[in-house]
């Protein structure tokens, strides 16, 4: 149906007056229909309750709302002070805390911030878990990490490497570490390097 | 007019039209037909002599391979070829049989009986006597012959006689060929008198009309439509479009195995004609045996979500990639011919992701291919490859529940005893079968890179914007074979003569590979797949930072002939240098196609030069203050003369950093000569 | 016989000249309707048909807010839909040379090009009704929050990657440790000591055997 502007496809919705949600008709069970409605209902809630929106309309990317920055700020920071203090554990509570206030940023707002701050608290939740040995989540968390900043983040492909090697995993971790040094010379991965690949040749199999 | 069409009324010129017919139409379809293709023969070789391994279900897949076969082998063309010559034998046969009533060479000495050397006297008394014999007043008419018959043949002895004999007729003869004199010109044409007599001429335009209004628009229109159905790939244009709509740059091999079965071909298999040959239970019974060969949940899912053919055809594609037995013969087909189909469409993917240029879908890409060539999962173990492994083999072996998988490499580079006593057992394999796999793990090209490099043909520096010839020198060193260890000279890249034209522009049947030189690359080692199949390796450099592919892949199809099973091969690609000096990291990939884990990947650095640095050190080379060390060197310091101080030859890879250091070498000389101070200073 | 040798030629050129054009309007036509029921590039619109039936709806008439909203919706989807067309031209005009698709997809793709490019203007158009130089914005917005669904999603597959490694990784210490234990017993059925998977809590020994099995 090569639509023209004026030519649209009736969709069989409704609104419902008391929540003003609006719901497909019970006619009909197209799951991408009841999921696009999701979507906008969960749109239109975030609107209506986002602190300085008074007209529905998402402002445009330039500003960001700074009370839910300072939140994040302040939890990474507590996090940061229980690491600091070897409370491992609970570094780990505050940060996902942290991460979960992050994710429930409104949607419109500069994604590279969200990005951003993802990206630290990340990496600081998988250097806690690095830290009580818990390889796995590391990993995860440290996969998350390189994903939202590639560049300019020798750290997070150093941790990734040690993850893998603890896991015996070394050729997982060999193909990680070459991979961080591409993007830049650091001593600190070659070392890490060196390191699995001594293991690898000194596994027995 | 004074020409005159005659018509063939006796019939007898017609072979010729028809063997003129026949003859331009079997010829070229003689030719093409056993004629070589022009593509590089599939090598008929196979990659381990004495393969009787056979996998489970190997009936089914032997038949598979022989009803492709009987498909090429088109049968309707051999036999109307075969026709066609038993046609044109006979009408050769007719010609030479028929007698020449018409037009035959009007030969005197045949009519008189005579031969070419008699003498005037014999041809006249010879003539007396036949005139004796023939005159009609003597003659009586046999049975079979009219007066006129009489008459005519008497006049021609007379005709003969005087062509031999009379001046005037003679000259007629030598002139014309005949003793008449001028003939009226008179062309014949070789078609029946009964083509254009009166009321066939209807029927005759209406076969012309059929044959060049109808069945000629329909036959080219059939051709042009057939031509513009299929790619280049060999898939159908619908077919390459549904794979270009579901690219995606984050495709993984998996979603690609979804991705494949969008295509045409796979509804001729499971769908469109061939729908109401399926039952429901059949669908049901895929299911369940895939997701009990351990088909992951996630990607029942996506098998769930659909519906139809396509439903069936994602089934019946995992079903063959987990080499599930699905019981009867009808299933076994459908998903012996889904096999190739997949192959097919992955090769149009693989050209539709270069033109994207990301890694991630090309690799994804290759790495299905050789996925659905030796129908192992995708992220299982390469040994699975091997003959008689399944996956409790696989797990006794590597015990690592399903991560660091093992290579055949690795497995080979084992102790024997300790390989031999991780899968020989019970539930496991037996001796015989243990042989079987070592044979063809010893024999699976691994491909080893020994070196491999920038250069500029000619140049010793690369200069932004130049073309960049990237040579890649390897071996095929199977597992558990120790080669021996590489002559440098093999590992350099000679340039070569300057004056070698040839050479230089790449013509030459080295660089190229002349096609006796070079032979092709055995048949894989497939089993499982029900055709044959040429395994081609992919070289490309790949920027890994930004996962985008910066030279496109060389498929390399044929590997120099040499004696030495171990000789060093030569590979180059060419691009043009990007446009800024510096430092650039790639990643070569060597990827193959057929087998798994024989990949290999290599950190190359492309040190480009600023141009007019490397003007200077042209410069500087070309008139080389002597040394410092040297006796003319001090003469020249003690004058006052700039004098190179002694440098390290450094390796090439630091020739960059040499090359700022002389700069400023030289400029340390002329301070140190400005401030020397007595000397004749005029010399600088 | 001189009668028709008139007539003939010209009846000749008649019946040409008519076959040839029905041929060619025929084949025009065909043409038109075949580029007409051409499949669509995109699959069905869903905010854009959301979006114009709410904003027909009479009774009861949805309020400017859900209106928005779905104007936000639409102009989310039309970003990525806008992003993919544009990424994918140069790939297609590379294959089209290759002759490694068929002409039937450009056709398609310059289409549904020119629908979306119609499709933005309207958004535009739309989004100034509700409130002026809202149209500058509304597409910024729209990325933005293409943007960050990805990130959520990213975001979402930590939790499920950490514990599919977390299962693997308990399970490879219970095999080394059943396969220590049976060294040690030289018993096959080597009951396990140590409880498996340190979910979280700080266990310095586990680490140091872990690595010791890891060697292994």
């Amino acid at each position: 149906m090569a639509q023209s502007s004026d030519v649209f496809v009736v969709v069989p919705i409704e609104m419902d007056p008391s929540t003003k949600a609006i719901q497909a008709l019970s006619s009909s069970n197209d799951p991408l229909l009841t999921r696009e409605l999701e979507a906008l209902n969960n749109l239109h809630q975030n609107l209506k309750s986002a602190p300085g929106i008074t007209n529905g309309i998402p402002p445009p990317p330039t500003s960001v709302g700074p009370k839910l920055s300072t939140q994040i700020e302040r939890m990474r920071q507590t996090g940061n002070n229980a690491f600091r203090k070897q409370n491992y554990a609970e570094a780990v509570d505050l940060y996902t805390l942290a991460i979960s206030m992050a994710l429930r940023r409104p949607p419109w707002e500069p994604s590279a911030l969200l990005r951003e701050e993802l990206q630290q608290l990340y990496a600081n939740r998988a250097q806690a878990h690095i830290s009580i040995n818990n390889w796995p989540e590391a990993l995860a968390d440290v996969n998350a990490s390189i994903d939202f900043k590639r560049v300019g983040n020798p750290k997070a492909h150093w941790r990734k490497g040690r993850c893998l090697k603890e896991m015996g995993r070394y050729e997982e971790a060999k193909e990680a570490l070459e991979f961080g040094l591409e993007f830049g010379n650091d001593p600190e991965l070659a070392n890490m390097l060196k390191e699995v690949n001594e293991a690898l040749s000194k596994r027995k199999l | 007019m004074s020409t005159d069409y005659n018509y063939d009324d006796k019939g007898q010129f017609f072979p010729y039209f028809v063997l003129t017919i026949l003859g331009l139409i079997l010829c070229p379809l003689t030719y093409s037909t056993f004629a070589p293709s022009k593509q590089p023969g599939i090598s008929k070789t196979p990659l381990i002599k004495e393969n009787n391994y056979k996998p489970p279900g190997n009936e089914a897949i032997e038949a598979a391979r022989r009803r492709q076969k009987r498909k090429e082998r088109r049968l309707k063309r051999f036999t109307s070829i075969v026709i066609g010559w038993a046609l044109f034998a006979y009408m050769a046969y007719l010609i030479a049989v028929t007698a020449n009533a018409d037009g035959k060479i009007w030969d005197p000495y045949e009519i008189l009986g005579i031969s070419m050397t008699t003498d005037e006297k014999a041809i006249k008394s010879h003539y007396k006597k036949l005139s004796l014999k023939y005159h009609p007043d003597k003659i009586r008419p046999t049975a079979n012959q009219t007066l006129e018959d009489l008459n005519n043949h008497f006049v021609e002895l007379t005709k003969a006689y005087k062509a031999l004999t009379d001046e005037d007729i003679r000259n007629n003869f030598i002139q014309y060929g005949h003793p008449d004199g001028k003939q009226s010109f008179s062309i014949g044409i070789a078609l029946p008198t009964w083509i254009v007599s009166e009321g066939n001429n209807y029927y005759v335009l209406a076969v012309y009309g059929l044959l060049f209004g109808i069945l000629l628009p329909y036959y080219v229109g059939r051709w042009w439509y057939g031509t513009k159905k299929h790619t280049k790939e060999g898939v159908m244009t619908e077919s390459a479009g549904s794979l270009f709509r579901a690219y995606d740059e984050n495709i993984d091999e998996k979603k690609l195995v979804e991705i494949l079965t969008t295509g045409e071909e796979m509804k001729l298999i499971t769908g469109g004609a061939r729908e109401k040959e399926w039952i429901g239970s059949e669908e049901a019974t895929i299911e369940r045996k895939i997701k009990a060969a351990g088909l992951a949940d996630k990607q029942m899912k996506v098998i769930e979500e659909l519906d139809g053919w396509r439903r069936r055809a994602l089934g019946l594609l995992w079903a063959y990639i987990y080499r599930v037995d699905l019981g009867s013969e009808k299933l076994s087909n459908a998903k012996l011919d889904v096999a190739p189909a997949a192959i097919a469409l992955n090769k149009s993917f693989h050209a539709i992701a270069l033109a994207y240029s990301n890694t991630q879908p090309v690799m994804a890409s290759m790495r299905l291919n050789q996925c659905l060539v030796q129908a192992v999962p995708p992220h299982a173990s390469p040994l699975l490859q091997l003959p008689h492994f399944t996956n409790k083999t696989v797990a006794a072996i590597e015990q690592d529940g399903g991560k660091n998988h093992w290579t055949v490499q690795r497995f080979i580079a084992c102790p024997a005893e300790k390989r031999k006593k991780l899968c020989v057992g019970k539930g496991l394999l037996n001796d015989e079968q243990y042989e079987q796999a070592i044979n063809f793990a010893k024999a699976l090209p691994a491909l080893s890179i020994e070196s491999a490099f920038f250069k500029v043909m000619g140049e010793k520096y690369i200069t932004p914007a130049s073309l960049v010839n990237f040579v890649v020198k390897m071996r095929v060193v199977p597992p558990g074979s120790t080669p021996p260890a590489v002559d440098a000279k093999d590992l350099l890249d000679e340039d070569p003569d300057e004056t070698d034209v040839e050479a230089l522009l790449g013509r030459d049947g080295k660089s190229q590979g002349k096609a006796g030189d070079q032979s092709m690359t055995p048949l894989a080692h497939a089993p499982y797949f029900p055709r044959d199949y040429s395994p081609t390796w992919h070289i490309f450099l790949a920027d890994e930072k930004q996962g985008k592919m910066i030279v496109l892949p060389q498929p390399i199809t044929r590997w120099e002939k040499s004696t030495d099973n171990f000789a060093v091969q030569t590979f180059k690609l060419q691009f043009q240098a990007p446009p800024q000096p510096g430092e650039y990291t790639f990643v070569m990939h060597c990827v193959s196609d057929s087998y798994l884990g024989v990949d290999k990947k290599q950190n190359v650095t492309l040190v480009i030069s600023d141009p007019s640095k490397v003007e200077q050190i042209k410069e500087d080379e070309e008139i080389s203050e002597p040394e410092e060390d040297s006796l003319a060197g001090q003469m020249n310091a003690m004058r006052g003369g700039p004098v190179k101080k002694s440098k390290k030859r450094s390796s090439n890879a630091d020739d960059d950093d040499s090359s700022e250091e002389s700069d400023t070498d030289g400029e340390e000389a002329d301070d140190q000569s400005e401030t020397d101070t007595d000397t004749d200073t005029d010399e600088e | 016989m001189v009668k028709l040798s008139i007539i003939a030629p010209l009846v000749y050129i008649a019946v040409l000249v008519g076959t040839l054009a029905v041929f060619s309007s025929l084949y025009r036509k065909r043409k038109a309707n075949k580029a007409a029921s051409l499949e669509p590039w995109f699959g069905p619109h869903y905010p854009r048909d959301i979006y114009l039936t709410l904003l027909h709806q009479e009774n009861p008439k949805v309020p400017d807010n859900i209106l928005k909203a779905a104007l936000v919706r639409r102009a989310t989807e039309d970003i990525r839909r806008v992003v993919t067309i544009r990424q994918a031209k140069g790939s297609l005009q590379q294959l089209l040379q290759k002759g490694s698709i068929g002409d039937d997809l450009w056709t398609r793709f310059t289409v549904a090009e020119a629908e979306i490019e119609e499709e933005l203007k309207d958004v535009a158009m739309e989004a100034n009704g509700f409130s002026s130089e809202w149209a500058a914005s509304i597409f910024q917005s729209a990325n933005e929050i293409v943007q960050a669904t990805r990130v959520r999603e990213r975001a979402a597959e930590v939790a499920e990657q950490a514990a599919t490694e977390r299962a693997w990784w308990n399970e490879k210490r219970e095999r080394a440790s059943r396969e220590l234990l049976g060294e040690n017993n030289s018993d096959e059925d080597g009951v396990l000591v140590e409880s498996s998977g340190s979910r979280g809590a700080a266990r310095p020994g586990a680490a140091t055997r872990g690595k010791g099995k890891s060697a292994s």
